[in-house]
């Protein structure tokens, strides 16, 4: 767990972030300015100085950041909450690429590197119990999940009619290794059925997204029933 | 950026969180405030579900405060809650197996065991404590010993029968389970968790070289370094297989180890098996370090064999003791005939087992139950030096007069 500084900590390090960014901010009263513009405030005289105020009260540990600030202060002087919270820079570690960090990222080369790895990491739960894809579609990643479709590391709608009468429409994981796809599902315990609700995720992502090949892909239109097997 | 999201949208998104994770409100409740290291009386529970249950009904804004335990717990990013669940951005230091292990901070380690995550496996296969040897973070191995998290041996008897000592042991590999003695992982398994805690002695050996390095005796005590498993459970047609249970990493690390843990490596000390009986023993590898040490003309080689005689003659006294108790046990009539001795002296020989390659010897005096269970010990005299040779010839000698030593039938006649 990280923990939260004292407001003093808190208050140095955005005092130290202003000053960081002192081509954009040139003054504490700037930053002030600039944080109105970003809250679609009036920059009256008077907002600029009761903003400006509360910022140096905050930056001397008299006043606590608030809720509210937070999402200037991420967007404007460009860390995360954690940085601020923290009050200082997070740690910065270097640690074998997992599939929480893939699921999240937008790199391709990244996906690709992550998927040829020998040790099939993309096929196993982590510590916390989830797969690449279950953090893809946590993370709402429709690139990524259109990318392991695209090249064919997971597929959907079984072509095949034998598996498609004991398993619906069906679905899997082209990578080799033992593991699973998806653990969000329990797909090792409650076998194919339960990839239907997997489908049923996917289908939503790609709906939001207006993707409609992928819908295609997914055959949208059509249950396993419908197939007469 | 993420938009930060009205108390109702970020309620929502919150109980759904928990609900995703947790059976509870209120199990989450007891995390949080077992992460806050705070007492978990039904009072502060309740006091806690109100103000979640207040939070997740929007009626209460969720305090900045709360957001590092509620981040740390439910696996996602500040601005990942604070946007309702609209935004995904990384977790800044994401406690994983990995990171922890990477990570010199006390509070974080016991943040994650507070997690009991530690012993599940991540997408690679490994555990913390993999990691953490991984990494050489001899501090996290030390807190997890010191409190308790990881152990070298099997508190009951019959742990120690049926795992040894040859691995680091976790609470988890120790948890009683349904079926069988031992849990598996709640997560899926790679195949080989926990048994890759409990019977690896790769883990164990690599563990202990950082012991060796840091020159932290405590810790190699505990660890019981110097010993195997098969040190306890020693019989007849059991071969000690001392290349298996010991790298030659230790060799070499011991190399460079300073005299207080070359001290721990080269005395002689006691086991007591799983039979209850207590034993003189020497390190299982004690022969190939004294050849090491007299190959480089190392300080402690002369202390070495001065160990190696003592031991020897204590391993060659007991025999004799053994066998002249054991011969006391025959009738007299026994020794009257050439006949009668051969059958004492095969008798008695049938209960000695010397080991295939003559690194250890078992006797068990069947009546009185007692028995010589050690290590034999041999030195190579070539690649000691002029000044060692004498005394390395004498560990020999012994050691030959060991191998060689029948019952003494004929004393026995004579009386």
């Amino acid at each position: 767990m990280f923990t939260a500084a004292t407001p003093e900590k808190m208050g140095a390090h955005l005092r130290e972030l202003i000053l960081k960014h002192k081509d954009e901010y040139e003054s504490v009263r700037q930053f002030s300015k600039d944080c109105l513009r970003f809250r679609n405030q009036e920059e009256t005289e008077e907002n600029i100085n009761r903003m400006e105020n509360r910022f140096s009260q905050m930056m001397k540990g008299k006043k606590k950041i608030q809720l509210k600030d937070m999402e200037a202060f991420c967007e404007l002087l460009h860390v995360s909450c954690e940085e601020i919270l923290r009050g200082e820079p997070c740690e910065k570690v270097d640690l074998p690429l997992c599939s929480y960090t893939v699921a999240l990222s937008n790199d391709e080369t990244m996906w690709k590197e992550y998927l040829q790895q020998p040790m099939r990491p993309a096929l196993y739960t982590d510590e916390y119990g989830k797969t690449l894809v279950d953090y893809a579609l946590e993370f709402k990643n429709h690139a990524l999940i259109r990318y392991l479709m695209d090249e064919g590391y997971v597929w959907f709608a079984d072509q095949d009619p034998e598996r498609r009468s004991t398993c619906g429409l069906g679905g899997g994981m082209n990578v080799e290794g033992e593991g699973s796809l998806c653990a969000r599902y329990d797909l090792m315990s409650n076998g194919w059925k339960t990839y239907s609700l997997l489908r049923e995720d996917i289908i939503a992502l790609a709906i939001e997204n207006g993707d409609m090949e992928m819908l295609k892909i997914m055959k949208v239109s059509e249950a396993a029933e419908s197939k007469g097997e | 950026m993420f938009e930060l999201a009205n108390s109702t949208e970020i309620g929502g998104y919150l109980k759904h969180l928990i609900l995703r994770k947790y059976e509870s409100e209120r199990q989450f409740c007891r995390a949080c405030l077992r992460m806050q290291e705070r007492e978990e009386t039904e009072i502060e529970v309740q006091k806690m579900a109100n103000r979640i249950s207040q939070m997740i009904q929007g009626n209460k804004d969720i305090q900045l405060m709360d957001i590092p335990v509620f981040s740390s717990l439910l696996g996602v990013s500040p601005e990942e809650i604070l946007s309702g669940g609209k935004n995904h951005a990384p977790v800044g230091f994401r406690l994983t197996n990995a990171s922890v292990a990477r990570s010199k901070k006390p509070d974080v380690w016991k943040s994650y065991l507070s997690m009991e995550t530690e012993y599940d496996v991540d997408e690679y296969g490994k555990t913390l404590v993999e990691y953490a040897v991984e990494y050489k973070n001899y501090e996290l191995i030390r807190y997890l010993v010191e409190n308790g998290e990881i152990w070298v041996q099997g508190a009951s008897r019959i742990e120690q029968q049926a795992l040894g000592l040859g691995a680091v042991f976790s609470k988890m590999a120790m948890q009683p389970a349904t079926s069988g003695y031992y849990t598996v992982p709640k997560k899926m398994e790679r195949g080989y968790a926990p048994s890759q805690l409990t019977f690896s002695a790769e883990l164990r050996n690599q563990a202990i070289v950082l012991a060796i390095e840091t020159g932290d005796v405590g810790m190699l005590k505990q660890m019981r370094a110097r010993e195997i498993p098969e040190q306890y459970l020693a019989c007849s047609g059991w071969d000690l297989d001392w290349n298996g249970e010991y790298a030659p990493e230790i060799l070499d690390a011991l190399m460079e180890a300073d005299e207080a843990v070359l001290a721990y490596f080269t005395e002689e000390f006691t086991i007591k098996d799983r039979f209850g009986n207590e034993e003189r023993w020497l390190t299982p590898f004690f022969d190939e370090l004294l050849t090491r040490m007299a190959q480089t003309n190392h300080a402690i080689a002369k202390q070495m064999l001065h160990t190696a005689i003592k031991h020897n003659q204590y391993a060659d006294d007991k025999l004799q003791n053994l066998f002249s108790s054991v011969l006391d046990s025959y009738h007299e009539s026994y020794f009257k005939s050439e006949h009668g001795r051969n059958i004492v002296c095969e008798d008695i020989m049938r209960n000695r087992y010397l080991s295939e390659d003559g690194s250890w010897i078992l006797f068990v005096d069947v009546q009185a139950k007692e028995r010589l269970t050690t290590n034999l010990i041999r030195a190579d005299a070539d690649k000691c030096g002029t000044e060692l040779r004498h005394m390395a010839m004498e560990v020999n000698e012994i050691y030959h007069r060991i191998c060689r030593r029948q019952p003494f039938v004929r004393w026995k006649r004579e009386v």
